[in-house]
């Protein structure tokens, strides 16, 4: 009987070992050690069980690594992270895409208040928000002043504008207009 | 869309009878070409207004040709050094006007310039203090020019106010017959004049494609000063990405420094804004050193513009899973790669010979959180 358990627990422990394996990404466990990637692996997966996308958090593992970052600023890095899409849910909603999430917590990680977010979904309705988030992480990237981006952004949306038209925004849009110094 | 292209084509008719205008701006520079169909006056203007590093460098120059009158003509050129402590901007440097009226002879100025700005929510405020010398024919005075301004941004409204003060101490040779008359002692030898002038202007302006519209007036006074009020209406109809009809009219004020008329114009043309390869950044330090370029389905093509003497230049980013990809070198000094063209917010950064991880020239930059900077890169 003894041996028959044993058998039965060795044949489990087998068939569990794979299905655990797959919850780690391969591009994790490739690049680190065991103990970082477990580290790693072991936040990747929190936010994944609270439905939040992975890639991002693997992406900015692996910029780490690509960078000679140390493990403790990686797994802070990655925390971080976690910490903005959780807010970028909050705010945006449970029916956000994982799209949407990765550029909202990027707008978060440069300063954007969370309200803005749930008022740029409130504004924008059933469009998307990738465009106007796209649009505001470009313009304050390039310096202009993330107020100002705010109001053009958001005045946009008021207005109902297509995506077309935040893609077509530039830092002389926000920041004075052009049409001024004519002739 | 029909209704439009034959608008645009009759009010594109109507404009080239009404007065040639011909003006091509790029992200830093400006050129205009203006001829009346009567010939009565023919302008040429250029202007170019660019970043380079922490410099600031305008420079802008029109020449009048005022058939079987004479010709008038004017220059501009600043060059500052500029700092962004905080949420302040900063300025200075020296700032250099030329002109010539017709029948006058050439007068200059040249003063040194420091101004101050900052953004307070949807609020513009700012000062600056100019002060130099103008020479103009046999007259020299010496100038300060205070001035403050403030702008307020709602939405597609902005609403601008400035007020400045020219105070100027002319000295005016005097008269031959004073010096014949024995009068040489050097402190005999100038009529000097203060002259205390106020101005004040309000400026509007609305935009929302295809249409952008502004105002302004502005007014002038104060002692030794003849009152002069000026004023401005216009507007650009963009008719298409990179033609837009243009109207202006208003009273163009007189230049006190340099002793320009002022005058009445009005202006119909067309302007011809050179397109953007998509989405070249219109930065003017920027413009030229990154291209992204849509030319093959499913990918996106990368090419930058890296120093002279790269010998090797790699890519890696989110596009790459942070795994470095050769750049292919061009014959152009550009650098390219293909990647797979997926919308988003992409990070990525480029090594040339080993150096460290840089953002990508020309492309937009923050802090990443290893203590370097990471290029972004806009898909859509």
């Amino acid at each position: 009987m003894n041996t028959r358990r044993l058998v039965a627990l060795s044949i489990m422990a087998l068939a569990a070992a794979p299905l655990a394996l797959c919850g780690q990404d391969a591009r994790i466990t490739a690049r680190f050690t065991p103990v970082v990637a477990a580290h790693l692996n072991a936040t990747i997966d929190s936010a994944s069980s609270e439905g939040l996308p992975a890639e991002p958090l693997v992406l900015r593992a692996l910029e780490g690594q690509a960078k000679g970052a140390t493990a403790d600023q990686i797994v802070a890095a990655l925390s971080r992270l976690r910490d903005a899409l959780r807010t970028a849910r909050v705010a945006l909603g449970s029916t956000a895409t994982p799209t949407d999430l990765m550029t909202a917590a990027a707008a978060l990680q440069l300063g954007m208040p969370p309200s803005r977010l749930t008022e740029l979904r409130q504004l924008r309705g059933d469009r998307g928000i990738g465009a106007p988030l796209t649009a505001y992480l470009d313009l304050t990237a390039r310096g202009v002043s993330a107020d100002r981006t705010w109001d053009r952004i958001s005045d946009l949306a008021r207005r109902r504008a297509s995506d077309a038209d935040f893609g077509r925004l530039t830092p002389r849009d926000v920041d004075h207009q052009r049409d001024e110094d004519w002739p | 869309m029909k209704v439009r292209l034959l608008t645009a084509a009759a009010l594109i008719a109507i404009a080239t009878v009404m007065h040639a205008q011909v003006r091509l701006e790029t992200g830093g520079g400006e050129a205009h070409f203006d001829r009346l169909p009567s010939s009565a006056l023919t302008s040429l203007s250029g202007m170019l207004d660019t970043r380079l590093g922490l410099a600031h460098l305008e420079l802008s120059g029109i020449e009048q040709d005022h058939l079987a009158i004479g010709n008038a003509g004017a220059f501009h050129a600043a060059l500052h050094a500029t700092a962004a402590p905080g949420a302040w901007r900063i300025e200075a440097g020296p700032v250099i006007d030329g002109g010539r009226d017709i029948g006058s002879r050439f007068a200059s100025t040249y003063a040194g310039d420091v101004g101050i700005e900052r953004d307070i929510g949807p609020v513009t405020v700012g000062s600056n203090l100019r002060a130099g010398v103008a020479q103009i024919g046999a007259q020299h005075s010496a100038w300060q020019q205070p001035a403050l301004h403030a702008g307020w941004q709602v939405g597609p409204f902005r609403l601008d106010a400035a007020w400045n003060a020219i105070v100027l101490r002319d000295s005016t040779l005097k008269a031959n017959d004073v010096l014949i008359a024995g009068e040489t002692r050097p402190d005999t030898l100038y009529n000097h004049d203060v002259r205390n002038i106020q101005e004040m202007s309000i400026r509007g302006s609305w935009g929302w494609r295809p249409l952008a519209l502004n105002a302004a007036v502005g007014h002038r006074y104060g002692l030794r000063a003849i009152p002069e009020t000026w004023w401005s209406a216009g507007g650009a109809l963009h008719l298409t990405p990179m033609i837009s009809l243009v109207a202006q009219t208003g009273r163009q004020e007189s230049n006190v420094l340099l002793d320009l008329r002022g005058g009445v114009y009005t202006t119909l043309g067309l302007r011809l804004e050179m397109p953007h390869a998509h989405p070249v950044h219109d930065d003017a330090d920027n413009g030229q050193r990154a291209l992204i370029l849509h030319d093959a389905p499913g990918l996106v093509r990368l090419s930058f513009l890296l120093p002279v003497g790269v010998q090797r230049a790699v890519l890696a980013g989110d596009l790459t899973n942070w795994e470095p990809i050769a750049l292919e070198p061009g014959t152009d000094g550009r650098w390219s790669i293909h990647l797979a063209d997926r919308p988003g917010t992409w990070r990525l950064n480029i090594r040339t010979d080993g150096a460290d991880w840089q953002p990508p020239p020309g492309l937009p930059s923050r802090a990443d959180e290893f203590g370097r900077r990471v290029g972004l890169l806009v898909l859509e």
